[in-house]
């Protein structure tokens, strides 16, 4: 009998309840607070979805062409432009611009793409400081940890945890105070951003026509990367690119709703180009790294449109099933409906996917993650197309739960074997409820839900009776 | 064959079929999605009005005259600051320590940086910090308290509308507050490693 | 996912696969909903399932399959009527999505634009907002996932609450799921239970006379769970409210 136990299903069950209920509650509270403000400042958010994701959709088709213009410009604004065909070519490429400039210290902001390329662990091998700079990232890197969502990498902390990190870094007096905590960050990753040799930032988004990248932050920690170093390197997907500088508004307008119920984020940087001659501080040479690791075997995928995702997290946040499993359950960079997409694609390109093949299985398919998304990607429509691919490709993992439906898929298609099932089925009421364990799916239901009565055919039986009979 | 090659010829087959499937759509569409912070006109007293009132709903702090910044910088206890060379000081070097260089060693002796702001997006309630008119970017960044000073004129009503402002500036830094962070529970904490107090100075 | 545009009263009736096996109340209900309205009904008997099982599986040959004999069992241009949100879904989107690329997706098309939801055949298929008669209760509506991007829940939310004595009462976090999905509750059981368990808090919150949903699917999901917790709420289909109020004029 095929086995019936998913480790996102077990792991829900064994988490902690102190971080499931932290999970739970941060999800439920920026669902809310994203509801509300998208809907309070606009009158058509959904259609705003829909332009958005057409706008990405569109570049995504052409992508050739928007990847050679944002190239194009970027140089012209005396940038520097690499390309990464995986993780291990970025992380060469950036130890050589290190060397180059003599650099050892990097100080770093949050960049979902630098985790899924283990960047951090590569320069620390090479002798590069590398640290991380957004708050919830470094008490992270500190726990040597991972993030578990894509916006709030601690949920699934609480000030006590952070507190004893802190004390056991030793970069300041206990407290418990979140207030307190966070000045004592402040102080402490001032000094680092002043010692450090090179910024790493990421990119929310990448202008073709103008060349810049876009960041944004609450913090000001890629603001303080750019202002105290002299080298600025960015690490980018592929996919990030946008057409046109004056479509930006538009995501500017979802992403922070969508993300945190924020109108916009305190810091939007457009960054293009080395400081300007003059400029007292700042970065003499800009590096932009676009990384492929598996974007263009999606690309090329049943379900490209996954790759207009802008890392708002909001699917994550409304998810039934990542509320009560949590991000690390994922195994995977990417969690939640997007990552249940995402991470499994990006797999493809070293025969990983059928590790992950059980990640579009972990979803009842309701929809509510395409609901809020701000780029409206048909994510169940995805899923069931891996589903798919799971089966098709046998995907160990894929395959671990369903009974396989060829047997019921012959009783469906001919009305005899069907009516025979239906007069069958009665036995299911005599038998003893213990015999009918013995299947893992009536097991499984059983424990936490009585069975309905079988009534096979009584419809019909009641229709028949009736003035002869209606049925055709 | 170079990575750049590798990407572009998988990307080049993997969209080869798809020319024309989705089209760009045209930027009116976006533009005609309008908040309700959009000002109603683009007369000055308006922008200025729905300026004031997304910037003080982001916890920035507004002033209109020197008097008025040096009353708000005494209440919060600044005594030393950095004021960008190119504006006239007037009053504030008389009441407070004042240097046009931003020594770099000396970080946290800045209690306070103030420079000017290229523009104002009155909808957003955010102003904008470009290289050219930036001289020193930690000056703007690193003390706890930053003053923008903007003037009326350059108050701009939405972000589209701002765009050409920045010309071919390298670093555009659009400001909606002091800096923030929600990541220890989710409780919100203003000042973290940018400024804790925002203030505008509108001219 | 397409919306049905083709109506009229000379309707053939989808029991689903559910209510063939479990729920013979509910196409009872349902049918006698539809002879009250006057239109002609015929049931096809030789119809199964509308395949979504085996789609959501993965499994899309055996889906196509079913859907296949389906179509077939449903042919000509009648509007197909079901008390399901869920296979009315199915016929609309699911279908299409499974047969992109085969010959005959156009037909599937077809099927799915004369293919109604109970609730909103009557409001939107045949117009009727008002539902006479009388049913004394404080009713919680489960609104299933499947209603998402249709006009089924508004429907149903129109009818309702236009009954005589029926009070529609509030249910909290509307937006998640019951977590039945299909092999999901049986493979996924833990999270199903949790995600089953606070739709249950939520549906019995406010001390509802009855719960009603448009999807026996979810309803054998949290009503067995509610079976096994001993909590009598009531729970009803709602073509069987309907036809609970038309018996009482």
């Amino acid at each position: 009998m095929a086995k019936l136990e998913q480790s996102i299903d077990r792991y829900a069950a064994e988490l902690d309840p102190e971080t499931s209920f932290a999970v739970r509650d941060a999800s439920k509270i920026k669902t809310e607070q994203r509801f509300d403000t998208l809907w309070a400042d606009f009158e058509d958010p959904n259609a705003m979805r829909k332009l958005a994701g057409q706008v990405k959709q569109h570049t995504l088709e052409n992508l050739p062409r928007y990847l050679a213009q944002a190239e194009a410009s970027f140089q012209r604004n005396g940038a520097n432009v690499h390309w990464a065909v995986d993780g291990d070519e970025a992380n060469a490429i950036v130890l050589d611009i290190m060397r180059r400039r003599n650099a050892t210290k990097i100080v770093k902001s949050k960049s979902m793409v630098t985790e899924e390329i283990e960047l951090l662990p590569f320069l620390e091998e090479h002798g590069v400081e590398a640290i991380e700079t957004d708050l919830g990232e470094y008490i992270v890197q500190i726990d040597g940890d991972h993030p578990s969502h894509i916006i709030s990498p601690i949920i699934h902390k609480n000030r006590k945890q952070v507190a004893r990190s802190f004390e056991r870094e030793g970069i300041g007096e206990y407290t418990e105070d979140p207030e307190e905590l966070t000045r004592i960050a402040r102080r402490f990753l001032r000094k680092k951003y002043l010692e450090a040799d090179v910024g790493m930032t990421g990119a929310n988004f990448v202008l073709a026509d103008s060349g810049r990248i876009v960041i944004v932050t609450n913090e000001g920690n890629a603001r303080f990367s750019m202002a105290a170093t002299k080298t600025h390197i960015v690490v980018v997907g592929i996919e990030k690119v946008i057409p046109r500088e004056e479509d930006l508004p538009l995501y500017m307008n979802l992403l922070g709703r969508s993300a945190t119920g924020q109108a916009m984020t305190v810091y939007t940087q457009l960054i293009g180009g080395p400081k300007l001659e003059g400029q007292e501080e700042g970065p003499e040479e800009m590096h932009v790294i676009f990384l492929d690791n598996g974007r263009s075997d999606a690309l090329a995928s049943e379900c490209r449109e996954i790759l207009r995702c802008i890392r708002c997290g909001a699917c994550m946040n409304i998810c039934p099933v990542y509320r009560q499993a949590s991000g690390h359950a994922y195994r995977a960079i990417y969690p939640g409906p997007v990552g249940a997409v995402l991470s499994p694609l990006l797999a493809l390109k070293n025969g990983g996917f059928h590790q992950l093949a059980d990640l579009p299985k972990a979803s009842s398919l309701c929809g509510a993650c395409q609901e809020v998304c701000p780029v409206d990607i048909p994510i169940p429509d995805l899923l069931l197309r891996l589903r798919a691919r799971g089966k098709e490709e046998s995907a160990a993992r894929g395959a671990i739960d369903s009974p396989g439906f060829g047997m019921w898929a012959i009783a469906a298609s001919q009305p005899a074997a069907w009516k025979m099932g239906l007069a069958m089925g009665h036995a299911m009421n005599v038998a003893p409820h213990a015999w009918l364990n013995a299947h893992p799916s009536a097991k499984s239901w059983q424990s936490t839900r009585d069975l309905p009565k079988f009534r096979g055919g009584e419809f019909r039986k009641w229709l028949n009776a009736r003035k002869g009979g209606n049925e055709k | 064959m170079s990575a750049r090659d590798t990407i572009f010829s998988k990307i080049e087959a993997a969209t080869e079929s798809l020319a024309g499937k989705t089209a760009l759509p045209e930027l009116e569409k976006a533009k005609a999605f309008r908040s309700r912070f959009v000002p109603e006109s683009e007369a000055v007293e308006e922008l200025e009005r729905c300026f004031e009132r997304s910037w003080t709903s982001a916890q920035g702090k507004l002033v209109r005259s020197e008097a008025e910044l040096i009353e708000l910088l005494k209440t919060m206890g600044a005594k030393k600051g950095y004021l960008d060379s190119s504006l006239s000081s007037g009053d504030l070097t008389s009441e407070f320590e004042v240097s046009s260089l931003f020594d770099r060693e000396r970080v946290d002796e800045y209690d306070f940086g103030i420079s000017r702001a290229t523009c104002g997006i009155a909808e957003t309630g955010t102003i904008a910090l470009i290289d050219r008119d930036t001289p020193n970017r930690l000056g703007a960044l690193a003390p706890w308290i930053h003053v923008a000073v903007l003037e009326r004129e350059k108050l701009r009503a939405r972000l589209y509308d701002a765009l050409t402002d920045f010309q071919k500036d390298p670093s555009v830094v659009l400001v909606t507050g002091p800096s923030k962070t929600a990541d220890i529970e989710g409780l919100l904490i203003v000042g973290v490693h940018g400024p804790g107090e925002q203030i505008c100075w509108l001219v | 996912m397409i919306h049905p545009t083709v109506s009229g009263k000379r309707i053939k009736f989808m029991m689903t696969c559910l209510c063939d096996a479990f729920y013979a109340d509910v196409a009872r209900a349902s049918y006698e909903v539809l002879e009250h309205l006057g239109c002609e009904i015929k049931v096809p008997s030789g119809q199964t399932c509308c395949g979504q099982p085996a789609l959501n599986a993965g499994e899309w040959d055996n889906a196509r399959k079913v859907i296949r004999h389906t179509i077939e069992e449903f042919e000509g241009t009648d509007p197909v009527v079901i008390p399901s949100g869920s296979c009315a879904a199915m016929t609309r989107h699911g279908a299409i999505l499974g047969f992109e690329g085969e010959s005959d997706l156009v037909e599937t098309k077809e099927m799915a634009s004369r293919s109604w939801e109970l609730c909103e055949y009557i409001v939107r298929g045949l117009g009727i907002e008002n539902w006479p008669g009388r049913f004394d209760g404080r009713v919680a509506l489960h609104r299933s996932c499947h209603t998402r991007n249709t006009f089924i829940y508004e429907s149903a939310v129109t009818l309702l609450s236009s009954i005589d004595g029926l009070e529609l009462v509030e249910v909290g976090e509307l937006d998640q799921c019951c977590g039945f999905g299909g092999t999901f509750c049986v493979s996924f059981p833990n999270v199903s239970e949790k995600m089953g368990q606070l739709k249950v808090e939520h549906l019995t919150e406010s001390e509802p006379d009855f719960i009603a949903s448009l999807d026996m699917a979810c309803m054998m999901h949290f009503g067995g769970m509610m079976d096994k917790q001993k909590l009598g709420t009531p729970r009803l289909h709602v073509s069987q409210i309907l036809k609970q109020a038309l018996d009482n004029q």
